[in-house]
C-alpha cells in the first residue's frame, strides 16, 4: 500500500468518525442535517474505497440525494404551525457522560477483537456464488443473489417498502412549497433539462444491473428524486393519493414480483425458481416493476397524505 | 507520453480552481462572495480534471461520459447559485 | 501515474474537508447548504479521479448520480423554508 492509499484511508476514515460526533453534537437540527447529508456523501467514497460500488451507488443516491430531502422536509412540518420544535440540549453530568463513554470504549474494544479473531483469509459465500453464476439470469453477482439465489429477501423488503408508504400516510400530509419563494422560473429551466437524463439514468441504471453494478434500488432512487424536483419545482402538481391507478402502480413492483413467484410454483419449480432459459427475462420484469415501486415509494414518502391536506384547507 | 503530460497539466490546473474556489468560500467576507468564488471556480475545475480525465480515458465513451457529467454538474450548480443568492436576499430583506 | 490521480483525489478530498469548516460555522443557513453543494461538485470529481486510478468504471456511474442528487437538497432546501427558521 503506497504512501498515498494510506493517507487517503485515514484522512476518509477520520472524517467519517469525525463528521458523526458532529452531527450528533450540533446544536441546531439543520445544521445537524447538513453535516449527516455531508456524511452520506463521505460515506459513498468510503464505499467506493471499499471496492463496493453496488453500495458506493446506492448511497450516493439514498444517502447523500433522498434522506436529506426526506429530513428537510420533516423540519419544515416540524416548524409549521403549533408544532413545538424539540430543543437539542447538551448531555449533562458528567456521571451520565463517563458511562456512556465507558461503554463506547467497550464496545469498541469487543469490535476490535471479534476483528483481529477473523480466520485468515475471512469467511466469504463468494466461493458458492461465482460457480453458479452461468446458470443465473444474472451475470453481475450482486444482481443474482438479490434477484435469484435470494430473490425472497428482496421480495419481503418490497413488502416492507408497500408497508412505510402505508405508515406515512397514515400520519397525515406535508406542507406544499413554499410559492412566493423567488427564482422558480431559473429552477423550472433546470428540472426541463434534468428531467430526461434522470429518466435515462435510471434506464441506463437498470439495464446495467443485469452485468455490472447498478439496479432497481439506484434507478428507482434516481426516478424518486426527479419526481420531488418536479414537484417541488412545482412544475407537477401533487397527485390525489387514493386514486386507484396511482396505488396500483405503487404496489406494482410487488405484484409482479409475487405474480412470478406464483408462476414459477405452478410450472412444478419452487417458488421464485426461474426455469432455464428465462431468468433474464423475468429478472428484468421484476427490476423495472421493483425501479417504479421504489421510485413511487421514495415520492410517496416525501408528499405524504395530500388528501388529508386538502381536507384542513 | 504526450497525452498523459497533457492530462497532468489540465488536472493540475483543475486543482488550483478547486482550491481557489475553496478558499473563496472560507475567506471571502460575505454569503453572494462566497457563491460566486464557489461556483465558478468549481465548475471550471471539474471541467479541467474532466478533460484530462477523458485523455487517460481511452475510448470516446469515457470521454463522451465525463463531458455529460460535467454538463449536469455546471447546470445543477449555476441554477443552485441562483437560487442560494436569490433566498439570502429574501431573508435580508425581511 | 496512479499515484499522481490519487494525490489529485486526495487534495479533492482535502477542499471536501476544509468546506465542512464553513458548514459548522455557518453563519447563515445559506453558507451551510453552499458548503453542501461544493461537496457535490468536489465529490464527482474526486470519484472521476479514482475510478480512472482503481480503473473502477462503476464509480463514474456513482459520480453521475452525485450529478443529477446534488441539488436536490438544495432544492428542498431553498422552497421548503419558512420564516423564522434557526
Amino acid at each position: 500500500m503506497s504512501g498515498v492509499t494510506l493517507a487517503l484511508d485515514l484522512l476518509l476514515g477520520l472524517s467519517l468518525v469525525w463528521l458523526a460526533w458532529r452531527t450528533l453534537a450540533s446544536p441546531t437540527l439543520f445544521g445537524a442535517i447538513v453535516l449527516f447529508i455531508a456524511f452520506g456523501l463521505l460515506m459513498a467514497l468510503v464505499w467506493a474505497r471499499l471496492d463496493a460500488p453496488d453500495i458506493a451507488l446506492a448511497e450516493a443516491a439514498v444517502g447523500a440525494g433522498l434522506t436529506g430531502v426526506l429530513l428537510l422536509a420533516a423540519l419544515a412540518d416540524l416548524q409549521q404551525g403549533d408544532n413545538l420544535l424539540p430543543v437539542r440540549e447538551p448531555l449533562r453530568g458528567w456521571l451520565l457522560q463517563l458511562i456512556l463513554a465507558l461503554c463506547a470504549l467497550g464496545l469498541f474494544t469487543l469490535l476490535t477483537l471479534a476483528l483481529l479473531g477473523l480466520p485468515s483469509p475471512p469467511p466469504s459465500l463468494a466461493g458458492q456464488v461465482l460457480p453458479r453464476l452461468d446458470g443465473a439470469g444474472a451475470s453481475h453477482p450482486v444482481t443474482a443473489v438479490l434477484l435469484d439465489f435470494r430473490a425472497w429477501d428482496t421480495l419481503l423488503e418490497i413488502a416492507v417498502l408497500l408497508l412505510a408508504v402505508v405508515a406515512a400516510w397514515s400520519l397525515g400530509s406535508h406542507p406544499h412549497p413554499n410559492p412566493r419563494i423567488v427564482g422558480s422560473e431559473v429552477l423550472q429551466g433546470l428540472v426541463r433539462v434534468l428531467l430526461p437524463f434522470a429518466v435515462l439514468s435510471a434506464g441506463y441504471l437498470v439495464w446495467r444491473g443485469g452485468f455490472a453494478p447498478g439496479g432497481a434500488f439506484q434507478a428507482g432512487t434516481v426516478l424518486a428524486a426527479a419526481g420531488i424536483l418536479l414537484l417541488l419545482s412545482g412544475l407537477g402538481r401533487p397527485f390525489n393519493g387514493r386514486h386507484w391507478l396511482w396505488r396500483a402502480l405503487l404496489a406494482s413492483g410487488l405484484f409482479i414480483f409475487t405474480g412470478v413467484a406464483l408462476g414459477t410454483l405452478l410450472l412444478g419449480g419452487g417458488a421464485l425458481d426461474y426455469p432455464a432459459g428465462l431468468g433474464y427475462g423475468l429478472i428484468l420484469a421484476i427490476e423495472l416493476g421493483l425501479t417504479l415501486t421504489i421510485g413511487l415509494t421514495f415520492i410517496a414518502l416525501y408528499a405524504g397524505e395530500q388528501d388529508a391536506a386538502e381536507e384542513r384547507e | 507520453m504526450i497525452l498523459a503530460l497533457l492530462a497532468t497539466v489540465l488536472i493540475g490546473a483543475g486543482l488550483i480552481f478547486f482550491i481557489a474556489g475553496t478558499l473563496g468560500l472560507l475567506r471571502f467576507p460575505d454569503v453572494l462572495c462566497r457563491i460566486h468564488a464557489l461556483t465558478k471556480a468549481d465548475n471550471i475545475g471539474l471541467g479541467l480534471v474532466a478533460a484530462g480525465l477523458a485523455l487517460l480515458g481511452g475510448s470516446w465513451a469515457v470521454a463522451f461520459k465525463l463531458l455529460l457529467i460535467w454538463l449536469l454538474v455546471m447546470a445543477a450548480g449555476t441554477t443552485a447559485a441562483q437560487l442560494v443568492a436569490g433566498h439570502s436576499q429574501a431573508e435580508d430583506e425581511r | 501515474m496512479n499515484t499522481l490521480l490519487l494525490a489529485a483525489a486526495l487534495l479533492l478530498l482535502l477542499t471536501i474537508l476544509a468546506g465542512l469548516w464553513r458548514v459548522v460555522r455557518g453563519p447563515t443557513a445559506a453558507d451551510r447548504m453552499l458548503a453542501a453543494q461544493l461537496f457535490g461538485t468536489s465529490g464527482v470529481g474526486t470519484l472521476l479521479l479514482l475510478a480512472e486510478a482503481w480503473q473502477q468504471p462503476a464509480l463514474r456511474d456513482v459520480a453521475l448520480i452525485f450529478a443529477l442528487l446534488a441539488v436536490l437538497a438544495l432544492v428542498a432546501f431553498v422552497r421548503l423554508r419558512h420564516e423564522g427558521a434557526e
